[in-house]
């Protein structure tokens, strides 16, 4: 049986080459995504904590006292006490850019176990050392004057010396900073004689537990004590791992609807040796068994090819996503659970897809081998069509639903695709005969004679169309709510100020205590705040205010005082008149000791703060959130504002800049999602050249036929473009419309964000899929065209 | 009455493969075809009959030898060249599969035209059109016609361009004896109505005697021609051909 199969497949081809392709590309997805992730999670199980007990604080605001170090020195069973001070230090490359991921930039203070391999430990708060990875792949050298940002300020200090570590940081590309101790604890302590931290590592033959109960012994109740098998290991991010396989799950369910398509195409051109073998004797299960048995080989060679093609996408994702740029992580090839999820799927797919195509060709009735011309025409599509409509009435009722409850979205979306799938053969009957009548006005015969042919077998051509339905659906299904909520931030992106420049730090940043100061300083500013979030405890609720310069802030926030003045700001409060109304507040009463009403104010729209008081009411350590200028030549300014503070760990940006960030923030997401998606759409796109290539295999006779009459060579190209076109253009419209009433749903069902059409897009999406139909039919119509006329006639063909 | 000569057929020659396995289809056959003749061409399977046609034709090149229709030798035809010639010179009917399924009766008779952006001449689609006896049959599909009026769409077909030359490849062979009669009356009166020239393949001795002459061809070659053949002269000079082949 396996021979057999293995024969049938090499005869055939052309016509099992793309359905393997697709298979492919979808183990290879999924293969890759897997061995990447165990990747890293083995590259980062290799960081050990180098510490058997860690003493940490419960809450963050809480020191860890210096001299907690020397009575921990005496506890039964402690071997080393290694006193840590750490946080987040930027380190600034020599192009004045950041070094790794903002999201991993550590500072610590510098000791014996961080193992130098060049120049010398850190001395004074002018000197650090630097992991060798961060100074490999900045350049730096021992002695070079290195930028760091810490707290928000950038200070210039010389590089003493480079250490290697084995740090989670590290080894996911972040960099690691050390200080001298007095300077670390300076910069990451909560008090200049405190650490953040004390790891001990346990003396021979104690357990971890038992140090552990020691150490709980003399410590106060603040800190916690935890052995480092309690600590969390550091987790590789398995987002993008979760994240790929999603999108390879589309991919195969892609797949499932190509290789179906081919089964059931070959079916249908091998129905009368199917017959004949029936009429020789053969039953059923042999049949249905021999067209499984190719399916399987078919699997069983994708799955090989796609596990290497993985092994090769694993190793350029860590480029293309950037997801870091550490060390390199040495790449894992095999993997158990990888290979086992590979073969599921490769085979699990293919033999699925080929089960109904295998179970029909085995139904053919031996009296079919005696039949001559055209093959018995496919059943009815009413049974179909019902179902159809039944599945997608049901989704779009849960998807609708969704509009009240969220969780409704995730079982009516994909319902309602399935259903549109099922009905996709009922869309190309209609479509096509609506544009019949405008095909011949525009092409001739060649628009008719290609409407005609998409309209032949409707199962085929929905299966085809559905394939790059799936994957444009989704694209529309996600850039419908990105657009919305793009297209609301821009509106939102009114902050209620008129500030002309706006200084805010990137994620994991803070703006340093001295960036006011230099900001004012620069030619052309005329008039700086900061606006430092500072909560206000009133009874049992905390009252939003912003911290701010309270002799400039008018010239900010455009509030309408309703009563009192904010000239007296800087010994009060100013309250909002919502606030007033619910706390009952006149000008002059108390919110807080010594914090008196001054004015009743009317925010703007869009200014998020209840109340305004002045910034030196910010706890200490408390970092401005923005910092606000007014300047008459906004785009000189902000370039002189950020020479003056360079420091990339800041953003300046004028208002109209502004504006636009906000309203393309998620566009990144976007086109990531995009390229994931491309996978998929790539798979629809060969699932439509597939079709074409065996439709025209099967047309071989016709095309004979219309050449022998007086087509030309291209023009047999035209006709199919057109069809191709047809059908990729369908399952465009109908893909884009279920995506948008999914996306648009959900949408709505967040409440408040009004939904936006990103016309533009989604007619890019029709264009690039007519595109695709084109392309599609490049080779199918080379093909065709190149057959001898004769040859073509006398081919046994339908 | 001035018979022009409208194709001719001078020494082709056919080899199919080459070396130890090249068969000869046709060894150097010459004929002419004139205006308003309805020739009939004969001979055992195998003979080389169908090569002939198809050569002449332009529907495959000759490997020897020149086909020259209306003057123009098809072996000085680009790609393009021919194709146009085949929609405007020649017309076509194949013992089977003549017709695209997807296309109704109507738009399968003026493919042609169609193919070359052309509008039917009204008044001679309608003469073409009466005379295959298929007005009401217009809108249907192949699959909604019997296998003779699939052949009557055919040769309307073959017909609608005005042709030089219309050539049928047996075009009766799969019909009965009296669906047959009426495609071969249909093709004998264009010839002698209208002027049409057609070459006809056929193995039927009755087929035969409606055509103006008969050639007889064996082993690829030309060995015999017949004019005002009749069945049963036609039938009584295969009867020797037999005798021959036996011998
Ligand atoms: N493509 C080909 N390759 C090789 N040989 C061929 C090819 N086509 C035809 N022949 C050979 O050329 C010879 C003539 O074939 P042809 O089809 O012209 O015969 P015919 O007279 O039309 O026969 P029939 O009456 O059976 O249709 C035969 O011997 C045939 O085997
Ligand atoms: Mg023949």
């Amino acid at each position: 049986m396996l021979r057999m199969a293995v024969r049938s497949i090499l005869a055939n081809k052309t016509r099992f080459l793309l359905p393997t392709v697709a298979v492919m590309l979808g183990v290879a997805f999924v293969s890759g995504a897997l061995l990447y992730g165990a990747s890293v999670q083995a590259s980062l199980d290799r960081v050990r904590p180098d510490f058997s007990v860690q003493v940490s604080p419960y809450t963050i605001d809480k020191p860890v006292p210096a001299e907690l170090v020397g009575e921990l020195r005496g506890v039964a069973g402690a071997g080393e006490v290694r006193p840590v001070a750490d946080g987040r230090a930027f380190v600034v490359g020599k192009n004045g850019s950041l070094v790794g991921p903002p999201g991993l930039a550590g500072g610590v203070n510098f000791d014996a176990h961080l193992e130098l391999v060049a120049g010398q430990a850190p001395k004074g708060a002018g000197e650090i050392a630097v992991d060798d990875w961060t100074a490999g792949r900045a350049g730096f050298k021992v002695g070079d004057q290195v930028r760091v940002v810490v707290d928000g300020n950038v200070r210039s200090v010389r590089l003493a010396g480079v250490f290697t570590v084995q740090d989670a940081r590290v080894a996911q590309g972040g960099t690691l900073t050390a200080f001298d101790d007095a300077t670390a604890r300076a910069l990451f302590a909560k008090t200049p004689d405190s650490y953040t931290a004390i790891n001990l590592t346990a003396a021979p033959g104690t357990t971890d537990a038992a140090l552990a109960a020691n150490v709980r012994a003399v410590v106060s109740k603040d800190l916690t004590v935890d052995t480092a098998a309690e600590i969390r290991k550091p987790g590789a991010d398995s987002k993008l791992t979760e994240i790929l396989l999603v999108f390879a799950g589309v991919a195969l369910f892609v797949s499932v609807f190509l290789v179906a398509n081919t089964f059931t195409m070959l079916s249908a051109a091998r129905a009368r040796e199917h017959a004949l073998l029936r009429a020789v004797g053969a039953d059923r299960r042999y049949i249905l068994r021999m067209v499984l048995a190719e399916a399987l080989l078919l699997g069983v060679v994708a799955t090989v090819l796609g596990y290497l093609l993985g092994i090769g996408g694993a190793a350029s994702l860590d480029a293309l996503f950037s997801v870091s740029d550490g060390p390199p992580i040495p790449l894992q090839v095999v993997g158990v659970w990888p290979v086992v999820a590979a073969l599921g799927v490769g085979i699990g797919v293919t033999v699925v897809a080929a089960y109904v195509p295998a179970r029909r060709a085995a139904a053919v009735p031996p009296i079919a081998a005696l039949r001559t011309g055209l093959p018995p025409s496919g059943k009815s599509l009413r049974r179909r069509n019902v179902t159809g409509l039944v599945v997608a009435l049901a989704g779009a009722a849960a998807v609708a639903g969704g509009a009240e409850s969220a969780d409704l979205i995730y079982l009516g979306a994909p319902l309602l695709l399935l259903g549109l799938i099922i009905l996709t053969p009922l869309f190309s009957v209609w479509l096509t005969a609506l544009l019949r009548r405008p095909m011949t006005r525009i092409a001739g015969v060649r628009g008719t004679l290609a409407v005609e042919n998409t309209r032949r077998n409707p199962r085929r051509t929905g299966t085809t169309a559905g394939a790059l339905m799936i994957g444009l659906s989704i694209c529309a299904a996600v850039t419908v709510p990105i657009a919305s909520v793009n297209a609301e931030d821009e509106r939102r992106a009114d902050t209620g100020d008129s500030a002309d420049i706006r200084v805010t730090a990137i994620d994991f940043a803070d703006i340093g205590a001295e960036t006011v100061g230099k900001i004012a300083q620069v030619p052309g500013v005329q008039a700086v705040t900061p606006l430092t979030p500072v909560s206000i405890g009133v009874g049992r609720t905390w009252l939003d205010a912003a911290g701010v310069d309270t002799a400039t802030i008018a010239r900010f926030v455009s509030v309408k005082v309703k009563s009192g003045s904010l000239d007296g700001l800087a010994n009060g409060i100013a309250v909002s008149a919502k606030e007033a109304d619910v706390h009952k507040w006149t000008v002059g009463t108390s919110v807080a000791p010594g914090l008196p009403i001054v004015a009743i104010f009317d925010a703007a729209e869009g200014f998020r703060y209840d109340a305004l008081v002045s910034a030196s009411r910010a706890e200490t350590g408390r970092q401005p959130s923005t910092v606000l200028v007014k300047a008459a030549q906004a785009d000189s300014v902000r370039a002189g504002i950020q020479q003056a503070l360079d420091n990339p760990t800041l953003v300046v940006q004028t208002r109209a800049e502004y504006i636009e960030s906000v309203g393309t923030q998620l566009d990144l997401v976007l086109n990531i999602l995009y390229a994931l998606l491309s996978i998929s759409v790539l798979i629809g796109a060969l699932s439509v050249v597939n079709t074409m290539t065996i439709s025209t295999l099967e047309r071989t006779r016709e095309i004979g036929l219309l050449r022998a009459v007086g087509l030309g060579r291209r023009q047999v190209g035209t006709i199919l473009r057109l069809e191709s076109v047809i059908i990729a253009v369908l399952g465009a419209v109908a893909g884009l419309l279920a995506g948008c009433v999914v996306g648009a749903v959900a949408v709505a069902g967040q409440g408040g964000i009004p939904v936006v059409l990103p016309w533009g897009r989604l007619g890019l999406f029709v264009v690039v899929t007519a595109a695709i139909g084109i392309l599609a039919a490049l080779w199918p119509a080379r093909r065709a065209a190149r057959i001898p006329i004769l040859t073509a006639i006398q081919s046994d063909t339908e | 009455m001035d018979q022009r000569t409208v194709a001719v057929a001078d020494q082709l020659g056919k080899v199919y493969g080459t070396g130890q396995a090249a068969v000869t289809a046709l060894a150097g056959v010459s004929a002419q075809f004139r205006q308003r003749e309805f020739t009939a061409v004969m001979g055992p399977s195998g003979s080389g009959k169908s090569t002939f046609v198809h050569c002449l034709a332009g529907l495959d090149t000759p490997t020897s030898g020149k086909a020259l229709i209306g003057g123009t030798d098809l072996g000085s035809l680009t790609e393009a060249g021919l194709t146009r010639l085949r929609r405007e010179k020649i017309g076509f009917v194949f013992q089977s599969f003549n017709l695209l399924p997807t296309l109704t009766a109507w738009e399968n008779i003026v493919l042609p035209l169609s193919l070359a952006d052309k509008r039917p001449d009204s008044a001679w689609t309608k003469q073409v059109v009466d005379a295959v006896g298929l007005a009401d049959r217009l809108t249907h599909r192949p699959s909604e016609l019997s296998g003779g009026q699939q052949q009557r769409v055919a040769c309307a077909r073959a017909l609608i361009s005005r042709p030089d030359i219309v050539v049928a490849d047996e075009p009766t062979g799969n019909l009965d004896s009296r669906t047959g009669a009426q495609i071969l009356g249909l093709l004998q009166m264009c010839a002698r109505h209208w002027g049409q020239t057609i070459v006809m393949v056929t193995h039927d001795p009755i087929a035969a005697g409606y055509a103006d002459r008969v050639l007889f061809l064996a082993d690829g070659r030309l060995v015999d021609e017949m004019a005002h053949p009749t069945p049963d002269r036609v039938l009584d000079r295969m009867r020797r051909f037999d005798a021959q082949a036996v011998r």
